[in-house]
């Protein structure tokens, strides 16, 4: 684990880093040699389905296009029954452990075109927040 | 030879009453401008009485509690929303609220090298009734100075 202080990189529209389409090759969201120590995602609730939709992964690249060294993946946590006005926000926090991963040259964001199914419906699109918690770089 | 600093810690708490038209900040100085502090780690939810209000929901990061934690002079340095876990269900039968995060820090925190502040925001609450009831933020932070 790092000595040095935590820096963080967050947004509130993952899906459209950079003010457009967040693509699958990424945007550099951190530059210089980084330690990525953890991602906290806020996943929201999206419509009344009794099929659990998979949603689009994100991924964190070390270029444009480049090596995929971490994915991850969410499920709608839908309700089928669901008649309540107020709905959820579930938390998601994945620390990596050891001394983190690893990004030689920056961080790339990037999010999957389709869901595990192949599917591009916006129903997909279910993170409604994404920080990612780092050392050793920038925030670009 | 490294310095140990003792931490700290303060419950923030906002509870909304129904018929509540416009939002409700809370600001908490935790550390004030030409003061360091180190935030290390923070947990906290959001609730709402009644499962047809729709004043907290995840429809919108306007209806949600949000968190920003700022420097000395009001600049946010990354926001968060609290999580809402809602009955879900068309009868009420408990269990709203009190899900928490418990979101740590990884090393010895995030530096704020000029102060610190907390900011949270409930959202406005305007409705009676069934789509009443009083709404609810709550962040504990822990920290350093």
């Amino acid at each position: 684990m790092t000595n040095d202080y935590s820096q963080i990189w967050y947004s509130e529209e993952p899906y459209d880093v950079g003010g457009s389409t967040t693509p699958a090759t990424g945007v550099q969201v951190i530059s210089g040699r980084s330690r990525v120590h953890a991602i906290w995602v806020m996943n929201r609730w999206v419509d009344s389905s009794t099929t659990l939709t998979l949603t689009r992964p994100i991924c964190l690249l070390d270029s444009s296009g480049g090596n995929l060294l971490y994915k991850t993946a969410f499920m709608n946590p839908a309700d089928g029954t669901s008649t309540g006005a107020s709905k959820p926000l579930m938390p998601y926090e994945h620390y990596f452990g050891g001394n983190g991963i690893l990004f030689p040259n920056g961080v790339w964001f990037g999010v999957d075109a389709t869901d595990q199914s192949g599917s591009t419906s916006t129903s997909s699109k279910t993170a409604l927040y994404v920080a990612l918690l780092y050392t050793g770089g920038v925030n670009t | 030879m490294s310095q140990l600093y003792k931490c700290r810690s303060k419950p923030i708490v906002s509870i909304v009453d129904e018929s509540t038209a416009t939002s409700t900040t809370v600001n908490e100085t935790l550390a004030p401008s030409g003061t360091r502090a180190c935030l290390r780690s923070f947990s906290g939810f959001s609730a709402c009485t009644k499962h047809e209000n729709s004043s907290i929901s995840s429809a919108a990061t306007s209806t949600l509690v949000s968190v920003e934690f700022q420097d000395g002079s009001a600049v946010t340095v990354f926001k968060f929303y609290l999580p809402v876990f809602p009955p879900s269900d068309i009868v009420d039968l408990g269990g709203n609220g009190g899900f928490g995060s418990g979101l740590h820090i990884p090393g010895p925190g995030i530096l704020f090298d000029d102060g610190l502040i907390v900011k949270m925001v409930v959202p406005p609450n305007p409705l009676t009734g069934d789509n009443g009831g009083q709404i609810c933020g709550l962040v504990d932070v822990v920290y350093s100075v």
